[in-house]
């Protein structure tokens, strides 16, 4: 696998999206990048990540905003601009990566050797990793997911010209709850490498 | 009529509504509901007269009026408030095309960098230089421009200086603000309100000016007791200055330069004797925009090219909208109803256009308010001078310092905090408001007081 390649990864809230992601990384053997880019883009900005992270992966309130000759106060606006250049610039470095979240499979479309993937989950299967993971109740488990895909949806439709989790915005969707984290990821690696070739 | 009063009110709340949403551009806004209110209110609604309406709405003729351009100084100025008003426009498009010229010399770097190298790079007297020249920039040019420059100096400068540029910008950001409340060309709701009345740079230099001087003593001392502990910290760093750019260096050609520091001299004296030569600030805007593009050469399509006419299209649709109220007598409404509650007491009255207009600019943009506000004074003042021009000083503070307390309430506001975003120092609603609000409600106290003393008792 000479040729760069990016794979991106879309996810339900506690389908294992980042999971999954962090071990198809390690497969393949390049870097992941999810919320570290924020913190990279704080390092490169000589500023906290927490101001940063504040405003990241969340669409902009409807009302107390003003643009004026393109500027905007819109701070989610700012970051995600951070963070889709951010991307384009890893992905004219040449390097190869996994990316989860952060809109990539839109920023890179049209791009070369890009492969956009996305995680679901079915619905007790999810609401039992969160349960277990955040020692939630089932009934807090089950708010906090359906709270996060909710954001994650406005957030991502309103910033990319694709539907959040539509199967026409991306090559692959996968159900993890079938094979689980580490079979997804091992699943995924082997479609990735037949579609490098 | 009365169908026509509902629809002017409903394209005028629709417009402030998809404003304040910013969902779609303000000019395609202003321009739609423009549309609207010619075609619906004027063209059909209206019980008489109905392309009459159209046609002073447009206000087209004004341009072929010699009054428009030059007025006997030693005659009285006629109040004009109907219609399009071109001379605002022109006025903003001349300086547009000169402030553009500026820019691509270098001169708002330069006079940044060589005040920086005058007080030595240190961190609190850059903070008060900052923080005047900022206001005395703002007088002359529109904020925007004035902090697009000088917050993105101060980062740098901040990035250097090893300090947080966050308090600067927001001082700097109100600076601007408030100096351009001191004079006609500062701000736009006073160049609406200039034109309107046909007030003089000195008329607001003397008026509005004399508050916005008081206001810049107090509101530096603000700023800096509120933020001394961080300044004083960042004044102990031992920082290398020799790494930092000369003032020189900001200079991209030396003969650009030195035309568009001419250019904007002329035009300041100009503005300041607009009042015995009788020129119009149409007049002078377009003169200056005129001699801006043939001392240009080759540069001219590049300075014409970074003219704002987003903005300037938004004032067409805008002033169409509010004389929709105007015309169907809404404005004249609005206006008893505010007489009613003032029981006709100048000082009432003053206190509710300064703070009702400040709450309004600190949430919707200030220039659709003035605007409207503009008929509205006119017809509480009658054919009483003196009080016209108590009522638009209220106004003219009242919009422009409101808008002031929040990130959204003018546009330097918006260009300040979003350039200091574009460079990873997030400045929301809290934090903003935390430091400006206190500040406005300073320089609004100051507002009220002086009005009443100087101008009620």
């Amino acid at each position: 696998m000479a040729d760069q390649f990016i794979v991106t990864i879309g996810r339900e809230f506690g389908s294992g999206g980042k999971h999954i992601g962090r071990a198809l990384a390690k497969e393949l053997g390049v870097n992941l990048y999810d919320r570290n880019i924020v913190e990279k883009i704080a390092q490169e900005l000589d500023t906290d990540a927490e101001h940063l992270h504040k405003y990241a992966e969340k669409k902009r309130r409807l009302f107390f905003n003003r643009t004026v000759n393109g500027h905007t106060t819109a701070l989610e606006d700012h970051v995600i601009e951070h963070q889709f250049d951010y991307i384009r610039r890893l992905a004219d470095s040449g390097e190869s990566f996994v990316i989860v979240g952060r809109c990539a499979e839109d920023v890179l479309r049209e791009r070369k050797g890009v492969i956009s993937i996305f995680v679901k989950g079915e619905r007790q299967y999810r609401i039992g990793r969160v349960m277990e993971q955040f020692e939630l109740s089932r009934e807090a488990a089950t708010e906090k997911m359906d709270r996060h895909d909710k954001t994650r949806r406005a957030y991502h439709d309103h910033y990319c010209k694709g539907k959040w989790g539509d199967i026409n915005n991306y090559d692959l969707c996968i159900e993890a709850s079938h094979f689980k984290t580490a079979g997804t990821a091992n699943f995924l690696a082997e479609y990735v490498r037949k579609r490098l070739g | 009529m009365l169908a026509a009063q509902i629809t002017a009110v409903l394209v005028f709340v629709v417009m402030f509504v998809l404003i304040v949403m910013d969902k779609i551009e303000r000019h395609y806004v202003t321009l739609g509901c423009g549309a609207l209110t010619l075609v619906g209110v004027f063209g059909f609604l209206l019980p008489e007269n109905n392309l009459g309406a159209i046609w002073d709405t447009l206000a087209l003729k004004n341009l072929t009026h010699l009054g428009f351009w030059w007025a006997d100084p030693s005659v009285a100025h006629e109040s004009s408030h109907g219609g399009i008003d071109w001379a605002t426009i022109i006025f903003l498009a001349g300086m547009m095309i000169m402030v553009e010229g500026m820019a691509k010399s270098g001169f708002f770097r330069w006079i940044c960098m060589l005040l920086a190298k005058i007080v030595k790079y240190k961190v609190v007297p850059l903070f008060i230089v900052f923080m005047i020249m900022s206001a005395v920039l703002a007088m002359f040019i529109d904020s925007i421009t004035v902090i697009l420059f000088l917050a993105a100096i101060t980062i740098e400068l901040a990035k250097l200086l090893k300090f947080n540029p966050i308090p600067m910008i927001l001082a700097e950001i109100f600076c601007a603000n408030l100096g351009g409340s001191a004079t006609m060309c500062g701000d736009p709701p006073n160049i609406i309100i200039g034109s309107a009345f046909g007030y003089s740079f000195t008329d607001f230099l003397t008026n509005t000016g004399v508050i916005a001087g008081i206001g810049l003593v107090l509101v530096v001392a603000y700023f800096y007791l509120i933020n001394r502990k961080t300044l004083k910290e960042a004044s102990k760093t031992q920082i290398d200055t020799s790494n930092i750019p000369s003032p020189a260096s900001a200079i991209v050609n030396m003969k650009d330069f030195i035309i568009s520091v001419v250019i904007f001299l002329l035009a300041v004296v100009l503005l300041i004797t607009h009042a015995n030569t009788g020129l119009s600030v149409a007049a002078i805007g377009l003169g200056i925009a005129v001699i801006t593009i043939l001392t240009a050469g080759k540069g001219v399509k590049e300075i014409l090219s970074k003219v704002d006419y987003k903005t300037l299209l938004f004032f067409v649709g805008l002033f169409i909208v509010v004389d929709g109220l105007g015309t169907t007598g809404i404005l004249e409404i609005m206006a008893n109803f505010i007489g009613q509650i003032s029981g006709g007491n100048l000082i009432v009255m003053c206190i509710i256009i300064i703070w009702l207009s400040a709450i309004a600019s600190a949430f919707v943009d200030n220039i659709p308010f003035a605007a409207t506000m503009v008929p509205i004074i006119a017809s509480l003042a009658g054919a009483d001078a003196a009080m016209l021009k108590t009522l638009s000083w209220s106004l003219a503070m009242g919009t422009d310092i409101g808008g002031c307390a929040t990130p959204i309430g003018a546009s330097a506001n918006v260009v300040g905090t979003s350039v200091a975003a574009k460079n990873g120092y997030m400045i929301g609603w809290g934090k903003y408001c935390l430091q400006a609000a206190p500040a406005t409600v300073i320089v609004l106290l100051v507002s009220t007081a002086v009005i009443i003393v100087r101008y009620c008792l």
